[in-house]
């Protein structure tokens, strides 16, 4: 009898101790879907692709493997919200502090007939000079624009500004493990709550 | 007598004056730093039609820029961010609309100078009813104090 209550207690411990580290496992694992991060889940493979950048050159979305990306397109003639985008990130790697050499951020051109690389070498270093700001032929971008679901489209206007891009403006979050796991639509970009998605990251 | 028409004159004229100057309240307008070369600008602001009549905003310029345009930028539910262009902004009496990022701007096209380091910018508003408003927009830098030295 006393046997048996020793025996029962025993199991009762184990099982206990058994969902204890269930729990952890279960939280381990599931960090990632958890949908309590500030952008919102997204969860696709990050197709690698090389362009060139603001010195010319060839960079590669794997010469980042062990950094968090973030990657959003652009064009130099945008006078309103890319200016306002890059500006954000500049405040979300400040944000980041110590933690800010394992961030990288990358500014692809969807308007490669005026966004050369010297127009970039004189652009995008300006909003912080660890941003790279990467160009190529219209082929190479709309390739890279189509595998990360990009749209984007040559707007001709009544203004004389020449033409404008319509595009998608969101800013893409890759993991060190090549994900594509958040994505920050306009709404959403409040330089201090993407710096905690980071920082829950690395 | 000859002194007290003139003072009256003048009192009328200058409260005018004053009085067409309140219709059009400009508030919190500043312009955006962008780099060198940089052809595009925007600058953003409240406008406020405090007169008993509405009024229209028409024309827009800028000694700093080629042109000046009344823009606004939508965000569709995909995230694909365009522009419109507003050539006449309605101004219904008594109502502030509020020019911010990712919303109504004015684009600065085709800037003919650099506007790092330069402290203002003056933007010419034109408008049906109160005639011309001059703003000197602050130039804000589109960078925190430390930017571009972030390791």
């Amino acid at each position: 009898m006393k046997r048996r209550n020793v025996f029962k207690i025993l199991i009762s411990i184990l099982f206990l101790i058994l969902i204890g580290w269930g729990i952890i496992v279960y939280q381990i694992i599931d960090i990632k879907s958890k949908a309590d991060f500030y952008g919102s889940v997204y969860e696709r493979e990050a197709l690698s692709f090389t362009l060139t950048d603001q010195n010319g050159s060839k960079v590669s979305l794997s010469d980042f493997k062990d950094k968090v990306v973030l990657l959003f397109f652009g064009y130099t003639h945008c006078p309103d919200v890319c200016p306002m985008t890059l500006s954000i990130m500049n405040n979300v790697v400040e944000e980041l502090g110590d933690q800010a050499d394992q961030v990288q951020v990358l500014f692809i051109t969807i308007d490669p007939q005026r966004d050369t690389v010297a127009k970039l070498k004189s652009y995008i270093p300006y909003y912080n000079e660890s941003f790279i700001g990467l160009t190529g032929t219209p082929e190479e971008i709309d390739k890279v624009a189509d595998d990360y679901n990009i749209f984007y489209s040559k707007e001709e206007v009544e203004s004389v500004s020449g033409y404008l891009m319509g595009h998608n403006s969101s800013v893409l979050l890759i993991t060190p493990d090549g994900e594509i796991f958040l994505r920050y639509t306009q709404n959403r970009m409040d330089p201090v709550s993407i710096a905690g998605d980071i920082k829950r990251i690395l | 007598m000859g002194k007290t028409i003139i003072a009256l004159i003048l009192f009328f004229v200058l409260a005018q004056f004053s009085f067409a100057q309140d219709n059009i309240v400009i508030s919190d307008a500043w312009v955006r730093e962008v780099p060198p070369g940089t052809s595009m600008s925007a600058g953003y602001m409240t406008i406020e039609n405090k007169a008993k009549n509405d009024d229209k905003l028409i024309g827009i310029s800028s000694d700093v820029a080629e042109s000046a345009e009344l823009h606004i930028s939508k965000v569709d539910e995909n995230g694909v961010a365009t522009m419109e262009m507003i050539k006449i902004l309605d101004l219904p009496s008594g109502e502030a609309i509020e020019l911010k990022p990712g919303g109504m701007h004015i684009m600065l096209i085709g800037l003919k100078e650099s506007l790092v380091g330069k402290d203002s910018v003056r933007l010419n508003l034109n408008f049906e009813k109160s005639g011309e408003v001059k703003v000197e927009a602050p130039v804000k830098s589109s960078r925190s104090p430390t930017g571009g030295h972030n390791h």
